[in-house]
């Protein structure tokens, strides 16, 4: 497998966790369970961007005291890896298992051997999987039987995603409203093209769009509720705006955040937040090798090669990368985390997710 | 005037049928496909009712009479066509298959195109146009490969010399099958590997689901593309020609 360079900062990096606090908690009562006698594999599932590394990371911390094998992305793509393994501690962490298999004919060897490893082992595997893989991947194999604690990461809410970028932050940012003026919309229109064939004409459909919380603060407002829209400070705002555009996925919600504050000139207003929009006309054939990247996280090309040896790789992860939906990075592809739910909403639509 | 109102409907329907959008509703193409012939049969008996009511101000007596003139039609030939009628009536009611489903009808299988009021049309994988009498559906029983659904079982057999290590052929056809891009895998859409042997061969057969039926062949053909370029890789072989009358 080509994710050798697939890394994260591991010497010396220690993330802060937001949000996660209870999930962190729940795990440590896992591994004391595990001490005691009842072993429970863990499964951490969640999409990309979604901070599972993170959370592994943060694991790793209080588990270093112990003795622990962790096994970051790099090592997993290792071919080494199944023999480290069985060398390992009582307690075993495993980053990125989607980086185990390969979806092609004799690409399930490795994953193979790993869950075969764990369950004759009486070592607590702790691992993070991409939720895509993980949802192929159990109708496959009885993943559920082998990690008994599967545990779904939840989106941020708006104070975490604050924690988040308030940690995060170089300088000094100031918030302010929107111009009195223009008083935001609840509903918007988005133009939505349809080809008619025949009349060989496309003609842009308008789609209504609902901004569910400048509505819900409308009807607050209305019933007198305690927590007005005036009341709702400006910052607040735009971090339920941030919420909303990330969908509480803290990876999206920093790249979503960037973008905004390189615009926004030290001081930002809700308004500033950008939602991304992407109208993805790719074909089937694209569609799968993006499909493939998303599940996978990062990937090379060679390996998309191996998985569909009759597509015109090349031409399509070019055609990808155009369109703003992947980054090439060291010749490893990955997801724009910004194009994450454009992406997966696409996907649902042409039935490559369910 | 109906028929430019079917025909404007079933335009626009088809139209809206493809959009991606309507996922986001729960809906599929079928889901809004199979309004068409239900609002055809409602714009034609509307008209029909409005020719002879409104137009005619046909009486009870009037009624009687045309009945009458109607039974003798169908006595003198026209009752083929009273059939096709009725088997589209049933076909609205009761639903065997829907306009998108892929169906075999009276010998032909296809993918159902449109419901008229005397005949289905069905379009062959070979891109044929075949108009299947409605009445048909009363002397021939109807096979629905969908029923409703874009996913659609396709069976996929491959025939293997006795002699190879047929374990190792249903490990690759798993695999050639689970590895496809058009596969539908969930807890309702599973798969299954199958070996039968025969006294000349050994017969693989992957069943799974393509994730639209418009999938069907290139489905199979992909599964069974990369199957064999494993099988050779392996050394194993389809099975030898005139093998059996060497035996004999």
């Amino acid at each position: 497998m080509a994710t050798q360079q697939c890394v994260l900062k591991e010497s010396g990096y220690s993330p802060e966790l937001f949000g996660f606090e209870k999930i962190f908690e729940r795990i440590v009562e896992s591994i004391e369970k595990s001490d005691s006698g009842s072993r429970a594999n863990i499964a951490i599932i969640a999409e990309p961007f979604s901070g599972r590394s993170e959370l592994l990371y943060k694991l790793s911390e209080i588990c270093l005291e112990r003795e622990t094998k962790i096994f970051f992305s790099r090592l997993v793509g290792d071919d080494n890896f199944l023999h480290i393994l069985e060398k390992s501690g009582d307690i075993v962490l495993v980053d990125n298992c989607q980086l185990l298999y390969s979806r092609k004919i004799g690409g399930f060897e490795k994953l193979d051997l790993f869950l075969n490893t764990i369950a004759s082992s009486n070592k607590l595997f702790i691992t993070t999987w991409n939720q895509f893989s993980w949802n192929y991947l159990r109708t496959i194999y009885p993943l559920e039987n082998i990690f008994s604690e599967r545990i779904e990461l939840p989106p941020l809410v708006p104070e975490e995603l604050k924690k988040m970028v308030a940690a995060n932050l170089e300088w000094k940012l100031t918030f302010a409203e929107d111009a009195i003026t223009k008083k935001e919309k609840w509903l918007e229109y988005s133009e939505f093209p349809v080809v008619l064939k025949h009349l060989k004409k496309t003609i842009n459909l308008p789609i209504p769009k609902i901004d569910y919380f400048e509505l819900k603060s409308r009807f607050q407002a209305k019933i007198g509720s305690t927590e007005k829209r005036d009341e709702i400070s400006v910052e607040d705002k735009v971090f339920q705006k941030l919420k909303d555009a990330s969908e509480g996925n803290p990876g999206v919600a920093k790249a979503i955040w960037k973008k905004s504050v390189s615009r926004a000139e030290g001081t930002i207003k809700p308004v500033d937040i950008l939602k991304p929009q992407y109208k993805i006309d790719i074909n089937y054939d694209q569609a799968y090798l993006l499909y493939i990247i998303l599940c996978m996280e990062c990937v090379s090309i060679d390996e998309l090669k191996g998985i569909d040896p009759n597509a015109n790789v090349g031409r399509s992860v070019y055609d990808l990368e155009r369109s703003g939906l992947i980054t090439i990075e060291n010749e490893l592809l990955s997801i724009i985390p910004e194009a994450l739910h454009s992406i997966e909403n696409y996907m649902k639509s042409i039935r490559l997710v369910w | 005037m109906a028929i430019a109102a079917i025909r404007i409907t079933t335009y626009i329907l088809v139209n809206l049928s493809e959009w991606k959008v309507l996922n986001a509703f729960g809906l599929n193409r079928i889901t809004v496909k199979m309004l068409i012939p239900l609002l055809k049969f409602s714009f034609y008996f509307a008209a029909i009712y409005y020719i002879l009511a409104v137009i005619f101000n046909i009486g009870s007596n009037q009624l009687i009479l045309f009945s009458g003139l109607l039974g003798a039609g169908l006595g003198f030939g026209l009752q083929n066509l009273f059939a096709d009628v009725v088997g589209g009536l049933l076909t609205i009611a009761e639903r065997p298959y829907q306009i998108g489903d892929k169906i075999t009808m009276a010998g032909y299988y296809g993918e159902v195109k449109d419901i008229g009021l005397r005949v289905t049309w069905l379009v062959t994988p070979d891109d044929n146009l075949v108009s299947v009498p409605n009445g048909s559906i009363f002397q021939n029983p109807v096979s629905n490969a969908n029923a409703g659904n874009l996913e659609m079982m396709v069976a996929i057999d491959l025939f293997i010399d006795p002699s190879c290590d047929a374990n190792l052929a249903m490990n690759i056809l798993k695999e050639a099958l689970v590895t496809s891009k058009y596969i539908r895998l969930s807890e309702k859409h599973p798969y299954v590997i199958l070996m039968k042997d025969f006294p000349f061969y050994k017969r693989i057969r992957a069943k799974g689901y393509a994730n639209d039926f418009r999938y069907e062949f290139l489905f199979e053909t992909d599964v069974t593309r990369r199957a064999w370029q494993e099988f050779m890789r392996f050394g194993i072989r389809p099975p030898r020609v005139g093998m059996g009358s060497e035996m004999t």
